[in-house]
């Protein structure tokens, strides 16, 4: 009975609270008495949603700062670190964030992050720029079924080209390994070999490879609204094709090209699955993937303290650049969806 | 003047390779495999379309999966679509710390889903640490298993309406700050409340953006995997699979690569369906302009 | 920017090459390429055994390497015709064995360390059955596993508990941990696997070895004879009444961590649990086992293991000869003492648990084992992965009440009989029932 009053309680208290701010919205700041409710009931819902985001991660936070056995046994009361800062308690902190950091792998786990998501959006930009440029301006045989082509590589679900990826890659490995392998004996230099499962630029070319229909497609968009007279004129000035690209063409499209970065760079920085199947060694994984990995197996240590550093391990370098540049990122996904 | 045929093709060159390369060959691959027996360390031989026959049955795992896909495109799809409209309409009014509110809530859309993944882990597990069931025995009531493998398309619902409403809420804003203010001074002058000015002024304005946001819904539903797949930790069962874990679990656990060949083709095609489906209404609405 | 944007292109790409230095090794010793799964056992006894092999056997090198994920890397390379030497992981072994991809082990050759016993001789009996086909062996077990009650000496003593020897003993005991506020059993709920054991301990219990045996061959009618809805209701039964409440989102450690808490008194495991759970077990912790009493006096008792951790040697390797020699090695009968030390689990090969001073949780597993008549395994999941799906998907509608346990028979036998009607699907070969433990009336 009694927890059922509570939840009565509570459900009655909500309703008062917005009656009460309607109220006090009517009165002092003169709305009406529709608009006043409507916008009490607002408030209330913005502030409560805007707590239900940012607890969560204070919480987290502020867990991440107890060692493994203080987190079992009070899980949500203030840290001790913080009601008695002796040293003592402060290398136990920061004992969960530094075997997160070193024997956890994380610190591999952002650098690979970092790497791949870093030359995967300077390659997809490039390449997906150029080929933006000629779908969008240059008739030639072709050219609707290519956009066409892909158009629906948007379409396709991650799942689709898994498996046999998956098989691809090793045969791919193996003839690019027995060609590398006489290359490199007949020029001499110590026999090197290729290996794709497990390797980061086999990631980045799948990646770069899995963005560009999405980028093409934006791009080519943005590479009509250009004016052909900066083309003409820069070829009459002497300039290569090429050159004429580079130097003005792309300039111009630079919204596009920085909301299209931004968009892949999210992607990439987030992708999960590919990363599942052919990642393989600790010290190769990235950050997704080593963080749900510790979320899988931390039970097998139920090290808590762990799984709380490296979650705060991934989640405040992200938040410091979404503060930084949030605003760039909304109006980038605005540009992105809506442009489709 | 034109750039010669040459130079178009170097251009072109390598996104057409990498694309073919590792895109559509696997495509065309996945294809093939659909019609054989494929297990991953034999030979694959040719059995034509049993598979498709086999996932076709209502009673199979997949029909199963699907149903729990067009769960999550129902019910946090669509909640989150409302929530996202309802956020975007408050803030659209201007109210106190709107700017605040905007980046707060498009946070947790780019986490990735591990991160998501594990925070909701902890928040809702049943053991002493989980904070939700802490309020629940506090309050009086028993600690729900939010994360067993029954409850854990339903539990889904908060976690992704919270991750989700974010993102929407910024293309609903940015649709509607294109909404010019006389057509809601007109209505104000009519008398419409701020009720029937959303009503009649902005949600007609945004059909297009609505219609777009739930294309964006359904194809993400179809191709939802992160998530489940770390909850349950790898290990979905028929309750809590969706097509995607499903794919990837017959495909590498139970070594039938081409009975999850033929799945994705089919959630390929779903999606293709749904896509060309909504373009042609799309196409229509536009007409009508 | 042109230049420029070209150069960051090269330096990305040279940048996150992924080239490695190859192996060479053409002339040099014959090397064995050994891929193992890297568990929670770890590498150690597969490297001190390496090592062991090179320095005894002239002129080979035992190349050894491990990984959580050694199946997935296997997988390519055995379809290319490309396998390392010798492998103990997870593969699809069924699969392996039809497709004749692995190589078939002389068994009539000597043991090492053992003169005068043929290699197949040291194994305990029934232990290979699983591996054999048309009359070849394809892999050999290197543990030897169990399933038992688990249970806290000290707990039980401080309780005034005792093991019970009978089901009324059984039931009776269950009901006074209840009475104290303790959960009578930890489940592993995120795992529903983990009943299969607990249920087919009940169906030998209920119906001797012949009705375990009807439902490995799929035979019709298993599934919904009366020793199986005996077996499946009292599943029920523990799981409803016995079963802790929180248990269904509980991982294994979790729910293996409530029990060495001991806010549960008893935990159906393998033999692997003290091992999983050493970091964590309080110093106090006295870990013992016993296992379901009988339902019927006409039914012997029975040990509910077999041999796991299958090891094969692969046709296709370039020296699958002296990789069988190492195989041979590594089932000696010094080395599978030595993994009995390493691991705190059982070996398959006979006398290797004496040649070890055991500590007492395995102590009491092996004596419950001396005492078995016979041992049995299920290996639905083994030769029929789908089925054993099900098996999972429809055991956990059982145990959480969702089903009743007349449904989860038929379900099972429908699943069953798809299986037995699909001429696509290669059946196993049946599982012999021994003269002696075939009863007069059924």
């Amino acid at each position: 009975m009694t927890r059922w009053t509570l939840v009565g309680t509570l459900v009655l208290g909500l309703i008062a609270l917005v009656a009460g701010l309607a109220w006090l919205l009517h009165r002092r700041r003169g709305h009406t008495r529709g608009e006043a409710l409507v916008r009490s009931a607002g408030y209330v819902l913005l502030w409560t949603h805007c707590l239900l985001v940012v607890t969560p991660f204070l919480w987290v936070i502020l867990t991440s700062l107890k060692p493994s056995r203080e987190i079992l046994a009070s899980p949500f009361s203030v840290p001790r670190v913080l009601r008695e800062p002796t040293a003592a308690s402060w290398r136990q902190t920061a004992d969960n964030y530094a075997t997160a950091w070193t024997k956890s792998h994380f610190r591999s786990y952002f650098a690979n992050s970092v790497k791949i998501s870093a030359c995967t959006v300077v390659l997809t930009v490039g390449i997906a720029a150029m080929a933006a440029y000629v779908l969008a301006r240059f008739e030639f045989f072709g050219r609707k079924l290519l956009y066409l082509l892909f158009l629906a590589g948007m379409m396709f679900p991650a799942q689709l080209i898994l498996v046999p990826l998956f098989f691809q890659f090793s045969w791919m490995s193996d003839q690019l390994s027995a060609v590398t392998l006489a290359v490199t004996r007949a020029l001499g230099i110590g026999p090197y070999r290729v290996q794709m499962h497990n390797s980061h630029l086999t990631l980045i070319l799948l990646y770069t490879a899995v963005s560009l229909p999405f980028s093409v497609f934006v791009l080519t968009n943005f590479m009509r609204t250009i004016p052909s007279e900066l083309r003409e004129a820069a070829l009459i000035d002497g300039a290569t094709e090429w050159q004429a690209f580079w130097r003005v063409m792309l300039p111009m499209a630079r919204p596009g090209l920085v909301s299209v970065a931004i968009f892949n760079f999210l992607g990439v920085w987030n992708e999960y699955l590919y990363a599942l199947v052919f990642l393989d060694e600790e010290a190769m994984r990235t950050l997704p993937l080593g963080l749900a990995s510790v979320s899988i197996l931390a039970d097998y240590k139920s090290d808590y303290g762990l799984m709380f550093a490296g979650l705060v391990i991934t989640v405040l370098p992200i938040l410091a650049a979404y503060l930084f540049l949030q605003r760039h990122l909304t109006r980038g996904v605005t540009l992105g969806a809506l442009k489709g | 003047m034109r750039p010669s045929r040459g130079m178009i093709a170097v251009f072109l060159l390598p996104a057409v390779a990498l694309y073919t390369v590792f895109v559509l060959i696997p495509a065309l691959s996945a294809f093939g495999y659909s019609f054989t027996d494929f297990t991953g360390v034999t030979r694959p031989r040719w059995i034509g379309l049993e598979n498709f026959t086999e996932l076709a049955d209502t009673g199979s795992d997949f029909t199963a999966a699907l149903l729990n896909n067009l769960f999550i495109i129902l019910v946090p799809g669509t909640a989150t679509l409302l929530v996202a409209l309802a956020f975007a309409f408050f803030i659209d009014q201007q109210l106190h710390g709107s700017r605040l509110f905007r980046v707060v809530f498009f946070f947790p859309n780019i986490l990735p889903l591990a991160a998501t993944a594990a925070l909701w882990i902890l928040v809702f597990s049943a053991t002493d640490i989980g904070a939700v069931n802490r309020v629940l025995r506090a309050m009086g009531f028993a600690p729900a298993q939010f994360m067993s493998s029954a409850n854990l398309l339903r539990s889904l619902v908060p976690i992704l309406v919270w991750g989700g409403a974010g993102f929407y809420m910024i293309l609903f804003l940015a649709a509607m700050s294109s909404i010019p203010s006389t057509l809601y001074e007109a209505a104000r002058m009519d008398g419409a409340g701020l009720w029937h000015q959303f009503r009649h002024v902005t949600l007609p304005l945004l059909r297009d953006t609505i219609a777009m946001c739930l294309i964006f819904t359904i194809i993400g539903g179809l191709k939802f995997f992160d998530l489940i797949w770390i909850f349950e930790k790898q290990h979905p069962t028929r309750d809590s699979h969706v097509v995607a874990t499903l794919i990837y679990s017959m495909a590498f656990n139970q070594y039938r690569s081409g009975y999850g060949a033929a799945m994705s083709i089919v959630q390929f095609v779903l999606i293709l369906a749904v896509t060309l489906v909504s373009l042609k209404l799309f196409r229509k609405e536009r007409l009508e302009y | 920017m042109a230049r420029h944007g070209e150069r960051l292109l090269m330096a990305v790409l040279l940048a996150a090459a992924g080239c490695e230095k190859a192996q060479t090794g053409s002339n040099g010793p014959v090397l064995l390429e050994f891929a193992v799964f890297e568990g929670g056992y770890g590498l150690g006894w597969h490297e001190r055994a390496s090592r062991a092999y090179e320095e005894a056997t002239l002129g080979v090198r035992v190349s050894l390497w491990g990984s959580p994920r050694v199946s997935e890397k296997l997988r390519p390379r055995i379809l290319r015709g490309n396998p390392p030497e010798i492998a103990l992981c997870d593969l699809p072994i069924w699969l392996l064995m039809q497709g004749g991809k692995l190589r078939p082990l002389d068994l009539s050759r000597p043991a090492y360390g053992q003169p005068g016993k043929t290699w197949g001789d040291t194994f305990l009996p029934g232990v290979l059955d699983l591996t054999t086909y048309q009359g070849h062996c394809l892999a050999i077990p290197t543990e030897f596993g169990g399933w038992v009650i688990w249970y806290d000496q000290k707990l039980w003593r401080d309780r005034g508990w005792q093991v019970p020897r009978t089901w009324a003993d059984f039931e009776r005991v269950c009901q006074e941990i209840k009475r104290a506020g303790i959960a009578p059993f930890a489940f592993q709920g995120k795992y529903p696997s983990y009943a299969i054991g607990t249920f087919f301990g009940l169906l030998q219990r209920a119906g001797g070895l012949e009705a375990f045996a009807a439902t490995q061959n799929l035979e019709p009618g298993a599934w919904v004879a009366s020793p199986a809805i005996q077996a499946a209701r009292l599943m029920q039964d523990i799981a409803l009444s016995y079963f802790d409440p929180n248990c269904m989102a509980l991982s294994h450690i979790e729910s293996q961590m409530e029990f060495v808490n001991r806010r549960c008194a008893m935990v159906a495991c393998g033999l692997w649990l003290k091992h999983e759970m050493e970091q964590n077990t309080p110093p106090d912790f006295e870990l013992s086992c016993f296992d379901l009493p009988p339902l019927r006096d006409d039914v012997p008792y029975m040990w509910q293991g077999g041999g796991s951790h299958l090891c094969m040697v692969f046709r296709d390797a370039s020296h699958a000869e002296q990789a069988e020699d190492f195989l041979r090695f590594l089932t000696s009968r010094s080395n599978m003492a030595k993994w009995i030390e390493h691991s705190g689990s059982l070996a398959p090969v006979r006398g290797a648990a004496d040649d070890v001073a055991l500590p007492p949780d395995l102590k009491a597993a092996k004596e419950l084992m001396d005492r078995a008549a016979y041992s049995f395994q299920s290996r639905l999941s083994f030769f029929y992965p789908g089925l054993g799906q099900t098996m999972v998907d429809q055991i956990r509608f059982l145990i959480t009440g969702q089903c009743r346990p007349e449904a989860f028979c038929q379900a099972m036998e429908a699943a069953c009989q798809a299986v037995r009607e699909n001429p696509r699907i290669p059946k196993a070969p049946p599982m012999e029932v021994p003269a002696r433990f075939r009863r007069a009336s059924p």
